[in-house]
């Protein structure tokens, strides 16, 4: 796949200091500028651009190897490839060495703890929960209670443990934020998390027995921990209840509620679902359901009172087998062929565009995870050699990459870092860039859209400045992005600058361009219009901003 | 009992894209291994097995597309160990546990797949049915191990939820009566007022008098007047004290009197059920001497009473079943402070756990 740079739009929307221009999809040829000017307009208008159109690559047709190591090293590292990778990239089986060697990389299981995310929708879910006012919840504490089911997620990925050890380990990740959250005994770790057993004595099977878990797919007195229970069913089995093709109509009496659940625990329409809806959901009764008199502390707490109330309310079983609590049901769980599917599922649908998702795919990696002991890095090193993963379909890079990838191309960490973190944490930034805020909306938007422009003119502004002053700072050995000339320097020949512009190109938006190339020409344009070597630090800061905005810079 | 409600079905099952996949074929029936089981009905009619439509699994099988199928809409009543009360009224010899069940059923089974009565409802997908037939058609192939049953569960306690009032009885004027009123919710399912009771209520100060236990048609079935009645107080000068009583019990065997000793116990309670909206409750315990019956309150400094039961050990051996546990279940209350803060008017709900004392 190639993106051509639509950078004259950029110069004609303005080359002043801080040239502002929409994101769009790539164009190329005659009339870009023009096109892409009327589809900004039309986004003005509508608040969102275009949909974007078919790829005019053939169908079926493949990345070529640097795009497949960008794409991977984007999807297993949060990363973008260095440029030695990119070099290294020059067929498909050098391309094949390094994708497998990103799967071995040590950020691969955090990734892949994102990944589940779209899932399980837990880590910014307490941003937006009713806990957000209580005392106890800081940032920290929130983001640690959010994060804590996928962390089990991390270990198991990282540490090629089965995947169903998520529902049978007895240790689960816990740290001190978690414990100051709920006020229970601390790790003595920190932010670090580290396995340990359940600060009561709940039966334990892995994030069944998760507090934060159950926090986010609350229970009240009115559902029966149902909803939890399609929750389970949902993301352990892909098998949604509710999205069942079942119709009713029902006539009530006033007693409505006691009359809706007789009928459900009788009528064989109701038991379609109900059957195994409400034995599941007794399961989960010992969890605190929603109540708007709990403080903090008790939040945390299981309950065996309300845990044998509700084995008593309706016995608990895994579809028709009868089991006593959490532990069961994790075994149960953990020996359906169904789980381990769903898994296949849930990790293709986060690596691959929906459309190329199909059961040949599921069929084909399921057996490279079951034949590897069911580790993560079994499964994805399988979706990510797939022609469906190297199909050159156009994917948009979640808030978590874009925060990721910036964060290690420009390098300077501290205060500035914590700014991108924004676009992993907070609500609006992950809206804004088509992601999922745990709450309200659970699904991406696959498509780039308008909120990129704005995330991205967001991000540019935040980094570029502090880039170029670090950069100033270091070594000419160890900057990180001017690696052929210091950005302060007048002196810098023609030559050098383009140099300098392939590498930008080449490391910013992982595609390598010649010398000559019409990208090189255009950045050169910029960069004189802005300050050239008379000003190199407005030059290159102009270059710095186009390539942070730059369509390629989300799409991959 | 009320009728239950109506329920009216307007849509169910798409139907199967495949109806063309002839059950059973000769080569399933025709095999000769004599054991296999035997197809519930009907003669098998020579034909080709069907094909496998192009979305599906291929080879079909029981892991890929028998069990998965099983298990999401059939198991939740067809399981041997589904009890007869909890199946919706599946046939006790329709048990789908594993694929030779499956084949044992198979005519039957997909008889009502294709003509949408099962499940009921309906759940399945046009293509997940074409997949399961197709399967269940080429011989319900690949026989691989059932799940397995998995551990018992104990007999569960009986659990309910109730609707409690504070009420002022004609009968009762100088007190107070809890009226609960099981609401249907949870197992077994029954209605109507089963449980009153009659307090004395003084500030810090509450007593127990009277005790009325109906069954399901409204009939008293056991009536329990205590005399002196029991002491339930936050406010006495000491942490112990007893009362001495006679309790009359009235039910269908006739009039019953017997002397009773309680021992009570004041106490801070450390609960840790978040049902409890205090970690440290007041904590009254009264015990019967002669026969070990324990009754007992706890009392949030926030919510008033929050959680009451009864004990009775010479009820039966098993001590699972012999106890009534009453949560108020506080989010339907208003915060109501220390001591009995009772008035005529209030009502919230409460969760039962054990049989009927």
């Amino acid at each position: 796949m190639t993106l051509r740079l639509p950078l004259l739009f950029v110069l004609v929307a303005g080359c002043g200091a801080d040239p502002l221009g929409p994101l769009q999809k790539p164009t190329s040829g005659e009339g870009a500028a023009a096109d892409t000017a009327d589809a900004a307009s039309e986004a003005r208008d509508t608040g969102l651009l275009a949909p974007d159109t078919p790829s005019d690559t053939p169908a079926g047709a493949l990345l070529s190897p640097e795009a497949w190591v960008t794409r991977a090293s984007l999807d297993l590292r949060g990363i973008r490839p260095s440029l030695e990778e990119l070099a290294q990239a020059t067929d498909d089986t050098a391309a094949a060495l390094l994708v497998d060697s990103f799967v071995d990389d040590p950020r691969f299981g955090h990734r892949m703890a994102w990944v589940f995310n779209d899932v399980l929708h837990t880590a910014v879910w307490f941003d937006n929960s009713p806990f957000r006012f209580f005392p106890e919840m800081t940032t920290e504490t929130g983001r640690a209670a959010g994060f804590a089911p996928l962390a089990m997620v991390e270990h198991i990925a990282a540490n090629d443990r089965p995947w169903t050890d998520l529902v049978t380990a007895t240790q689960v990740p816990h740290n001190d934020r978690v414990a100051e959250l709920f006020s229970v005994p601390g790790t003595g770790t920190g932010d670090t998390w580290t396995l340990a057993p359940a600060w009561d004595d709940r039966p334990m099977a892995g994030i069944l027995s998760s507090t934060t878990l159950w926090l986010a797919y609350d229970g009240d007195r009115t559902n029966f921990n149902r909803r939890r229970a399609n929750e389970f069913s949902r993301i352990f089995l892909c098998a949604d209840f509710l999205a069942r093709e079942v119709t009713f109509q029902f006539q009530l009496s006033p007693e409505a509620l006691a009359e809706l659940e007789r009928a459900v625990q009788t009528e064989p329409a109701c038991g379609t679902c109900h059957a195994v809806l409400d034995p599941l959901a007794s399961y989960f009764g010992g969890f605190v359901e929603r109540s708007a008199n709990e403080p903090t502390h008790q939040l945390a707490l299981y309950s065996d009172w309300t845990a044998e109330w509700y084995r008593g309310w309706a016995e608990p079983a895994y579809y028709g087998r009868p089991g006593k609590d959490l532990t069961d049901l994790g075994a149960y769980l953990a020996a359906d062929p169904r789980f381990t599917r769903c898994a296949v599922e849930n990790f293709a649908g986060g690596l691959v565009s929906a459309e190329l998702v199909d059961d040949r795919l599921l069929d084909r990696v399921h057996a490279d995870f079951a034949a590897d002991g069911l580790t993560v890095r079994a499964m994805v090193r399988s979706i990510v050699h797939s022609d469906a993963y190297r199909s050159d379909s156009q994917r948009v890079l979640t808030t978590e990459q874009v925060a990721t990838s910036v964060a290690d191309l420009v390098g300077w960490g501290g205060a500035a870092d914590e700014d991108l973190t924004h676009l992993i944490w907070e609500a609006e930034y992950r809206l804004l860039g088509g992601g999922t805020d745990d709450s309200a909306i659970l699904v991406r938007n696959p498509d780039p859209n308008v909120g990129h422009v704005v995330l991205m003119t967001w991000v540019a502004r935040r980094v570029v400045d502090d880039t170029l002053t670090v950069e100033l700072g270091r070594d000419a050995g160890a900057r990180r992005l001017f690696t052929v000339v210091a950005p302060d320097d007048t002196t810098v020949s023609s030559a050098e600058i383009r140099a300098q512009l392939v590498a930008l190109h080449t490391r910013m938006l992982s595609q390598p361009v010649a010398t000559d190339a019409i990208e090189v020409d255009e950045l050169v344009d910029l960069f004189e219009a802005a300050g050239g070597t008379a000003d190199p630090l407005s030059g290159w800061a102009v270059v710095l901003h186009a390539l942070i905005r730059h369509p390629a810079a989300v799409l991959y | 009992m009320r009728p239950a409600c109506a329920l009216v079905v307007v849509a169910s099952l798409v139907a199967c894209e495949d109806k063309s996949a002839a059950l059973p074929s000769a080569g399933l029936f025709s095999s000769g291994g004599g054991t296999e089981p035997t197809p519930d009905s009907g003669t098998p009619e020579p034909g080709p097995l069907p094909d496998t439509p192009a979305h599906c699994a291929s080879p079909l099988s029981w892991a890929n597309t028998g069990e998965p199928y099983l298990l999401t809409y059939c198991s939740g009543c067809h399981t041997s160990t589904v009890a007869e009360d909890f199946r919706y009224g599946a046939p006790p010899e329709l048990v789908l546990d594993s694929a030779d069940d499956v084949f044992a059923h198979s005519v039957r089974i997909q008889a009502r797949i294709e003509d949408g009565t099962m499940p009921p409802t309906g759940g399945p997908s046009a293509d997940e049915n074409a997949c399961f037939l197709a399967w269940l058609g080429q011989g319900a192939r690949g026989l691989g191990d059932a799940l397995p049953a998995g551990p018992g569960s104990p007999t569960a306690v009986a659990a309910w939820e109730v609707l409690e009032t504070v009420d002022l009885h004609p009968d009762f004027p100088e007190g107070l009566t809890f009226v609960s009123t099981h609401v249907g919710l949870g197992r077994p399912v029954t209605h109507g007022v089963w449980l009153t009771e009659h307090w004395l209520v003084d500030g810090d100060d509450a007593w127990l008098v009277a005790r009325e236990r109906f069954d399901t048609d409204g009939r008293s079935v056991a009536h329990d007047t205590w005399e002196p009645p029991l002491l339930f107080s936050t406010g006495a000068s000491g942490d112990s004290w007893t009362t001495d009583t006679v309790r009359t019990r009235v039910d269908d065997s006739g009039v019953v009197e017997l002397t009773e000793v309680w021992d009570f116990v004041r106490d801070v309670g450390v609960s840790t059920d978040p049902r409890s909206i205090d970690t440290a409750p007041v904590r009254i315990v009264g015990v019967e001497r002669g026969t070990g019956i324990e009754q007992g309150l706890e009392l949030s400094d926030v919510m008033g009473p929050v959680h009451r039961w009864r004990t009775d050990h010479s009820a039966t051996a098993d001590p699972t079943v012999d106890h009534l546990d009453v949560y108020l279940f506080e989010s339907r209350l208003p915060p109501l402070g220390s001591g009995f803060p009772l008035v005529a008017g209030m009502e919230w709900s409460a969760r039962i756990l054990g049989d009927p004392p």
